[in-house]
């Protein structure tokens, strides 16, 4: 089935767009959410949940604007991370503090700056390099995964991110206050 | 631009914060990069696309050709552990890399064009193509494999399409030059990297549960191993098959009573001293009962080499001596021959072709040393004649093949042969003339020069590719004394 008519299905309501969308669509869920939850009982909860908010939020994807893929896998990293707050104590801790020391208007001024130096600073990397921070930093993949996808070792990958830090640092200088 | 200290804390924080996923922007242009399998497979598919395409010259292809396999190995290694197809493609990856070393080291030496166009050469050549195309065909099954796990209509007809167009881009060089030829390969190949390209874009959302192998060696690692290893096999080939074998040898101090006879009488005759001095043993005896000698000595210090030509009269036979000496040391020699071409039906230079033999010779220090030559070659070549609609055309032809060592000096050498039928030719000036086939030297003029000027192997193979300077020795006529013929 084309991805074209499984999305046609969804939008109509039709199961059978379901069943396609689950068929193809989970090995890429798995693969964004793995790495955030490593529980595979929490995947397979987290799956089921970002299955039901795209049945429920089909109709708010517009092509135009990026690919299906693109899409839900925004969708899957953020239910991810949304379970994984919940989940573990200590991130739960930290997305507190995060959420009770941001929640004025004027911490999130200041984060919604901090975070459009960084992808200015994230401009001056190479396409490469960029591309591992996002693997790091959005998909939160491990060092392993990382290195085994791009067929390196796991020193190679770690070389590479500590001296895009060291890059980042020196661009920003100091602006990420 | 100067490096600052570690992280402020500030900084550090907000590298926390990215690391619980605080921030939410959407790196949209990787997104539909980031996969299992992605990268493996791009490299794979470059490789692919590398190894059709060609320059025309030894050491680019070769490096292309190993850039090409090192890049499919890098990407199959990732993924030999998904299914038994991309596995093979490992295996058969490992076969390719051996192989361009193994092309390297031969493409290092003289013998590269012998080789290569040698039929187990060919034959060679071919299975690397079937090998490769076994390659693309794992490649194709794999990705099947893949997409048939992820429950996705499999899409490899772009790949199917690809390995027969790489089929008529293997085969259509084995077709007689033409234009059209030249039109449909460069036609091929830019339909063979469009079908890699569409076929790479089609493997769409298939390889998510991939999970590549962990490898011990980085990228970096892999290109260094493969660079050192080529780099050893150039040097090897540079330093231990450059050249001809030569037996050189101290040159004899003295010779018998009775060459030492023959040789005053030459001198006493008329040919140069430096001439007989160099004679070994068994030339001089070959003129024994010389009666007349003609010397034409051709000295230009702007050659590359100065030849004196001396026809010996003996009872009953004429000999022709070459000798010749380089204008010039410390000048690479590794792969010179003097050649001349006949015709099929010239049985008078089969003759002489057949007879001529000789020896060359250099001082050092204070010591003199000789050595036969490494070949000396007389038979039927195909010579490559055209421009744009190459003709094979049968010939044949003598080549006296050699190598002089570095740091020789006063090199030289030369080559006695039989000219039969003396008696006949034009008379002028007072002598017969009888013109013998044009002797030419071609050298290689630096050591760097590669494929096209490795002396008589790739003359033989290819003589239109032969870009060596020549010496032409043209005109040169044995001058028989009237004489001797009324007499």
């Amino acid at each position: 089935v084309p991805a074209e008519q499984m999305l046609r299905q969804l939008k109509s309501r039709d199961q059978e767009g379901v069943a396609v969308f689950l068929s193809r669509y989970t090995p890429l869920m798995r693969y964004v959410v793995a790495p955030i939850l490593p529980d595979p009982m929490d995947q397979e909860e987290c799956i089921s949940d970002i299955a039901l908010r795209v049945w429920e939020n089909i109709h708010s994807f517009d092509p135009n604007r990026g690919s299906f893929t693109t899409w839900l896998t925004v969708i899957s990293r953020n239910q991810a991370l949304s379970r994984a707050r919940c989940r573990q104590p200590d991130t739960q801790e930290l997305n507190e503090s995060i959420v009770a020391s941001g929640s004025d208007p004027e911490t999130q001024l200041l984060r919604k700056e901090q975070q459009a130096a960084l992808q200015k600073a994230l401009r001056h990397l190479s396409d490469g390099d960029r591309l591992l921070f996002h693997r790091k930093y959005y998909y939160r993949q491990s060092i392993a995964q990382i290195a085994a996808e791009l067929g390196t070792t796991e020193r190679s990958i770690e070389g590479k991110l500590y001296r895009i830090r060291k890059k980042l640092q020196r661009t920003l200088k100091g602006e990420l206050i | 631009m100067s490096m600052r200290g570690p992280l402020s804390n500030n900084d550090q924080d907000v590298f926390n914060a990215l690391e619980h996923g605080e921030f939410m922007y959407q790196p949209d242009e990787h997104i539909d990069e980031v996969t299992p399998w992605r990268g493996a497979m791009r490299s794979i598919f470059i490789g692919i696309a590398l190894s059709v395409l060609t320059f025309g010259f030894v050491f680019p292809d070769l490096l292309l050709n190993t850039a090409s396999v090192v890049l499919m190995y890098l990407g199959f290694r990732s993924m030999r552990k998904e299914n038994r197809w991309f596995a093979w493609g490992y295996r058969l990856t490992l076969v390719l890399m051996v192989s361009a070393l193994v092309r390297f080291a031969i493409g290092s030496t003289i013998w590269n064009t012998a080789i290569t166009q040698s039929v187990p050469g060919q034959i060679f050549g071919y299975l690397l193509n079937a090998v490769m195309l076994f390659v693309m065909l794992c490649v194709r099954q794999g990705i099947r494999q893949v997409q048939k796990q992820a429950d996705i209509d499999s899409d490899t007809r772009h790949l199917t399409v690809a390995m027969a167009v790489y089929l008529a881009v293997v085969a259509l060089p084995l077709l007689p030059w033409s234009q059209a030829r030249e039109f449909g390969i460069l036609g091929a190949t830019v339909a063979f990297v469009w079908l890699l390209y569409k076929a790479y874009r089609n493997m769409g959302e298939a390889g998510y549960a991939i999970h590549p192998a962990a490898v011990k060696l980085s990228k970096v690692s892999i290109w260094l191993i493969a660079a050192g290893l080529a780099v050893v096999c150039v040097v090897t080939g540079f330093l231990f098959f450059r050249q001809y074998p030569m037996q050189w040898e101290k040159k004899e101090s003295s010779v018998s009573a009775q060459a030492e006879a023959i040789r005053e009488d030459l001198i006493a005759l008329g040919m140069p001293q430096n001439i007989a001095a160099d004679l070994s043993e068994a030339d001089l005896l070959e003129l024994e009962g010389a009666e007349k000698i003609y010397a034409k000595i051709q000295s230009n210090p702007n050659d590359p080499v100065s030849f004196n030509y001396v026809s010996v009269l003996l009872p009953d036979s004429l000999k022709l001596l070459v000798h010749f000496r380089w204008n010039t040391d410390d000048v690479f020699r590794g792969t010179e021959t003097f050649h001349f071409e006949y015709d099929q039906d010239d049985t008078n230079s089969q003759l002489i072709a057949d007879s001529c033999h000789g020896r060359l010779l250099y001082n050092k220090g204070s010591s003199s040393y000789a050595s036969p030559y490494a070949k000396l070659l007389n038979g039927v070549y195909y010579k490559a004649t055209g421009y744009q609609e190459i003709t094979y055309v049968p010939k044949k032809a003598f080549f006296a093949t050699f190598s002089m060592p570095a740091g020789g000096e006063n090199c030289r050498g030369y080559l006695i042969c039989d000219v039969p039928d003396y008696m006949t030719g034009p008379t002028i000036n007072g002598a017969h003339q009888l013109p013998v086939p044009r002797f030419m030297y071609i050298y290689q003029e630096k050591p760097m020069i590669l494929d096209d000027c490795q002396g008589v192997v790739e003359y033989m193979s290819s003589a239109s590719r032969v870009i060596a300077p020549y010496f032409d020795l043209e005109d040169i006529y044995v001058y028989v004394p009237v004489e001797k013929l009324e007499h």
